[in-house]
């Protein structure tokens, strides 16, 4: 009885395992991330060099782009490079802009005589300068050039 | 501690160098004592000018390495005559 | 020795648009034979911390970063950065195609007789926290040093400029 039972349902559940795989396999299909087949060749993505002299600001609280290469900077949770010109210990010598003073207020808006935690990361806002193609298309209108 | 691995570093540097290897040279073509330990010596003084320096940084020569070279160049004069004088009696 | 080789596999000096690349031996030996042979004596003190697995965990790698770092920095303050410029010379050096900020502070460096790791320390390895002050306290013992020693040593390239026999 028991073993007809169990019968019957592999009966039911084979056909419809094997269907199931046909129509995933016909229907879904894979992408793979690469976006093209392992032996095509795909266009390698343009570069844009860096561009000169400091831009100007396109709205209040832009964080300001970076005008030279930092590629090879170590941002890390040892060390940050960037500060070794651009502390306010070391921006005078070095003949650097100095960070804001807001990056030296904790959370708690406590003054620190170093860089706060929160505001380690400079590349988190700040950005190499570069006339690139927006990623997304956008209707972005800068504050600095409407008024 | 780096400091003594600094000397020890000298030392080999010069016997392994041109005040080592041409000081026993040197001093193998000579039985007199006193000449090889001249010539070792002039070997000792001379190496560090000829091959010290750089084309482009300036390192200065320290006087501890000068002082090296040249007690190696002395020694291994009179190790070359050493040589000559064993060799002499065999 | 396999923490700073991966950390410099992904520096310029291994990786960079010309397709020149430095090897170890080109920074850490020096090209002129006696040393050259100095150098080789010395390293019998990394061979024995390899063996002895001084820095074989990233932990205690990470502990002594700074202390090996600044060795190096003391050899290469003191031997005016010697090896850097088997390839760097300022003399070889054209500022106009520079980029400004670059141009600027290589002047600088003439000028006030700085030498490459003043500047350009961790462009091949990692940094530690704190690198900025030791570098400065490697400078200052150094300084101190050669002030202790009075004459500074002897200065070849006077002695071969007088002889008239200058390298290049």
């Amino acid at each position: 009885m028991k073993l007809t039972v169990i019968a019957k349902i592999a009966a039911f559940a084979s056909p419809l395992l094997v269907a199931g795989l046909v129509v995933a396999q016909t229907t879904g299909g894979i992408h793979s991330l690469r976006g093209a087949a392992v032996d095509q060749e795909l266009e390698p993505p343009e570069v844009y060099p860096q561009q000169l002299g400091r831009e100007v600001r396109n709205y209040r609280q832009q964080p300001p782009t970076i005008p030279h290469s930092m590629t090879q900077y170590q941002i890390d949770l040892r060390t940050n490079q960037c500060l070794s010109c651009h502390d306010w210990t070391n921006a005078g010598d070095r003949g650097a802009p100095t960070l804001s003073m807001t990056h030296y207020l904790d959370r708690n808006g406590n003054q620190l005589d170093t860089v706060a935690g929160t505001r380690w990361f400079c590349t988190q806002c700040h950005v190499p300068q570069a006339d690139a193609p927006a990623l997304v298309g956008n209707d972005f209108e800068a504050s600095s050039i409407s008024r | 501690m780096l400091s003594l691995l600094d000397l020890l570093g000298t030392i080999g540097g010069s016997i392994l160098g041109l005040p080592g290897i041409l000081g026993v040279a040197l001093g193998m073509t000579t039985r007199n004592w006193i000449v090889a330990m001249i010539l070792g010596g002039a070997i000792g003084v001379l190496s560090p000018l000829v091959l010290g320096g750089h084309h482009s940084a300036h390192v200065p020569i320290t006087t501890l390495e000068y002082s090296v070279s040249t007690i190696i160049g002395l020694l291994a004069g009179l190790v070359g005559c050493a040589i000559r004088h064993k060799g002499a009696r065999v | 020795m396999e923490t700073n080789l991966g950390e410099y596999r992904q520096t310029v000096h291994y990786n960079n648009h010309s397709g020149v690349r430095a090897i170890c031996s080109d920074c850490h030996v020096p090209h002129e034979w006696q040393y050259k042979m100095k150098a080789k004596v010395m390293a019998v003190k990394d061979v024995y911390h390899e063996v002895m697995g001084t820095i074989n965990t990233s932990e205690k790698y990470e502990h002594r970063r700074l202390e090996m770092a600044a060795a190096v920095w003391k050899k290469m303050k003191a031997t005016d950065s010697r090896e850097c410029r088997n390839c760097h010379a300022f003399e070889y050096m054209d500022f106009t195609i520079q980029e400004t900020r670059a141009a600027q502070n290589h002047q600088r460096a003439v000028d006030e007789n700085m030498t490459c790791i003043d500047c350009h320390q961790g462009i091949a390895h990692d940094l530690a926290p704190g690198y900025l002050e030791e570098y400065q306290h490697v400078v200052e013992t150094l300084a101190q040093s050669k002030l202790q020693d009075g004459s500074g040593g002897v200065d070849v390239a006077s002695i071969k400029s007088y002889l008239g026999i200058s390298a290049d």
